[in-house]
């Protein structure tokens, strides 16, 4: 899985790449995938997944999958 | 004297050239202790109702933050404030960059500027002592020049020049004013007062150390220290660094929020062309910071392949030079930028009064011989280009431009007036308020015109274990909110959250400094001010400090006859996005209606007139405000 690393999430990963790839065997939920890169869920509001928007809690994804994720956003 | 300031206001008057300084007492300064209420003291007690924006009669109020120089990441601004010519109401903008910590460090707290100088002028202020020389040679200058200019004649090349530029000589009703070439008091026209009164620049070099008036140094320096480490790791102040504020184009379109042709729809189709990732590897070239701040968010860029002298464009201006006017190229933006750095008129009314030019235009509203022969249409970068200087000079069709959308719409007539997207008569921020309500709400109730800095915005309090949410709960908020609802808990949360921006207005700290947009926590911005000033303030205090000023900028506007029906949103806002995640849906009005009826109450304010009752304005300690609105 491609995962692209909107807003604050880079900070997560070890030097702060831009996306990241996730070796995935079988489909997996999305949120548990990223609690497993110990990104914080609670501050994804955006997901999107191969260009479609889609709910967190309903997100499943596999290893083809495109990802991207943003945190909500203000000010500017 | 007051720990923390300098307790020293400079009054310029520049018909007459006389200069005074007049000395602040603790009590006085404990109420109005800077920025947008110091500004809003002598506004209301020195401007008389009904004064003419661009006449000798406004009064000019440049003010700093209580905060404002201390080595508190963040603490940099300071307020530009008068009878507004764009609004008609209580005018307001902030700026951070290095102008207002040089101005304490200068010995000043304000400046207030009265009458008109018979020839051009600039102030020069240094260390306690100030003197107007002649501008005649800078006038209708760039920024550029006349700022080299400055630093060449006073001798000094740190001399932090703020100055207005050739939209501002030719009363651009958003005519701004910058400092050091790349901070803006954007909004509100400020730099027209300015250039009404023919003064072109306030040129300012201190020595002091801000350091040296401070109740507790040790403490205050301590603090700055940790919140510097902080600044650099919390999350949201990193991503601040990381991308700057452009990094909002691609979340905002995600979510269907990028306001795109006019605010007609949420989705751009040309994000590619404008996002940061094309701002990064077409135009950035590094990254910059205001006075003491380790968020560091501000970007430098090239324009045409070489270095801008103006800095980069903000997300804003990416927004409304880019989606908004449909243009997909990040180049053309930063082109739009640098011109309208260059002439110094606000970026977000400029690009916003085209975009609604743009719409009448293909609604055949006006056409080609209304425009000068541009073909004004949306997503014609050369004809959005070619309009910014046309309206900096006044020239042709650009002069009716000048006067913002709302008079340009009362000119066109027709369907012309829908399209003009404004509050009290200010254009809107690029923050699309069908995708968060209280925002909305914001738009309408801020007594500058539509404002995007008015509250937090909702989709940052929507989630309980959010990291903003969790910053907001210090703050006192107590659940998280849908973003697109208005009920009793969001009216909560955006009267303590008005407050409390108020109160970073007041204090000088920027909106990208505190919870819950960002890294510094409440309990961190009490302990600052206990350690400035020894006062023993806690968070009620603070917030009661916004709360004054708020309310005093509301009299200012009762006065000159706005009241609820001027809290209003522009049509377009209760009808439904044409695309993107919340098409179809517009702000629901009736809804709207009674949560402007619940924060009135909130707030202590009529419900009918949406005015400051008496009795509020006493609880404030605002007895003479309440004796100049005449409130019962």
């Amino acid at each position: 899985m491609k995962l692209f690393l909107g807003g604050q999430f880079s900070l997560y990963i070890p030097g702060h790449p831009p996306s990241v790839d996730v070796a995935l065997n079988e489909s997996a939920r999305l949120s548990e995938v990223l609690l497993g890169l110990g990104i914080p869920v609670a501050d994804i509001h955006l997901v999107v997944v191969n260009g479609q928007l889609v709910e967190m809690e309903e997100a499943v994804v596999s290893d083809q999958d495109e990802v991207k994720i943003f945190p909500p956003v203000g000010g500017g | 004297m007051p720990y923390g300031s300098t307790a020293k206001v400079l009054r310029v008057n520049l018909t007459t050239r006389k200069i005074e300084v007049e000395e602040l007492s603790e009590a006085f300064y404990r109420l109005y202790p800077g920025g947008k209420a110091l500004a809003g003291y002598f506004m209301l007690k020195e401007i008389p109702p009904h004064t003419e924006p661009l006449s000798p009669e406004n009064v000019l109020v440049i003010a700093n933050g209580l905060l404002t120089g201390s080595p508190v990441s963040t603490a940099t601004r300071y307020v530009v404030s008068a009878r507004s010519p764009l609004t008609g109401g209580y005018g307001e903008s902030e700026a951070g960059g290095f102008w207002g910590p040089e101005l304490k460090m200068a010995g000043f707290e304000a400046i207030i500027i009265t009458g008109k100088a018979a020839e051009p002028a600039y102030l020069w202020i240094q260390d306690g002592q100030a003197e107007l020389r002649s501008a005649k040679h800078l006038w209708g200058r760039t920024p550029v020049d006349v700022q080299n200019d400055i630093r060449a004649e006073l001798g000094d090349d740190k001399v932090r020049v703020l100055q207005i530029g050739p939209a501002g000589e030719n009363l651009v009703r958003y005519a701004n004013i910058t400092n050091d070439l790349r901070h803006f008091n954007g909004r509100n026209g400020m730099g027209a007062v300015m250039g009404s009164k023919n003064l072109r620049a306030v040129a300012v070099r201190g020595h002091s150390r801000y350091l040296s008036l401070a109740h507790d140094a040790p403490a205050l320096q301590a603090l700055g220290k940790r919140l510097s480490q902080e600044a650099v790791k919390h999350p949201l102040s990193w991503d601040l660094q990381q991308r700057g504020t452009p990094g909002l184009v691609e979340p905002l379109n995600t979510g269907g929020m990028l306001p795109t042709r006019n605010f007609k729809q949420g989705v751009f189709e040309g994000v590619d062309g404008i996002k940061w990732e094309a701002y990064e590897k077409q135009i950035f070239t590094a990254k910059r910071s205001c006075y003491a701040c380790a968020v560091r968010c501000k970007r430098e860029v090239a324009v045409e392949g070489k270095p801008s002298e103006y800095g980069g464009p903000e997300y804003e201006t990416v927004g409304v030079f880019g989606s908004d006017c449909g243009v997909d190229d990040i180049q053309a933006v930063a082109k739009a930028n640098e011109l309208c750095n260059e002439y110094l008129m606000d970026t977000i009314s400029a690009g916003a009064t085209i975009a609604f030019a743009m719409e009448c235009f293909e609604h055949g509203l006006i056409g080609l011989k209304d425009t000068d022969g541009i073909d004004l249409r949306f997503g014609n970068a050369e004809a959005m280009l070619s309009m910014i200087g046309k309206i900096a000079r006044r020239e042709g069709f650009g002069n009716l431009l000048a006067e913002g959308s709302r008079r340009a719409a009362e000119k066109i007539g027709g369907e012309a007036p829908f399209f003009a997207i404004q509050v009290k008569g200010q254009e809107l921020p690029m923050h699309e308020p069908r995708g968060k309500y209280n925002v909305g709400l914001g738009y309408a109730i801020s007594e500058i015109g539509a404002d995007h800095l008015l509250v937090a915005h909702d989709t940052m309090l929507a989630n309980p274990e959010s990291v903003s949410f969790k910053g907001a709960q210090g703050l006192g908020l107590q659940s998280a909110q849908p973003a697109r609802v208005f009920n009793e808990e969001k009216t909560s949360h955006f009267y303590t959250l008005e407050r409390w921006t108020s109160f970073e207005k007041v204090s000088g700290l920027c909106f990208f400094g505190p919870v819950p947009r960002s890294f510094m926590q409440a309990a961190d911005v009490v302990e600052g001010v206990r350690a400035a000033t020894g006062w023993d303030v806690d968070l009620d205090e603070l917030l009661t400090m916004g709360e004054r000023a708020t309310n005093m900028a509301r009299v200012f506007n009762a006065r000159e006859g706005f009241s609820r029906k001027d809290d209003v949103l522009p049509g377009r806002l209760f009808q439904g996005l044409e695309n993107g995640a919340i098409q179809g849906q517009g702000i629901p009005r009736e809804d709207f209606e009674q949560a402007l009826t619940r924060i009135y109450q909130a707030k202590g304010w009529d419900e009918q007139t949406g005015m400051p009752t008496r009795e509020r304005l006493e609880a404030l300690s605002l007895e003479w405000a309440a004796d100049l609105m005449g409130a019962g």
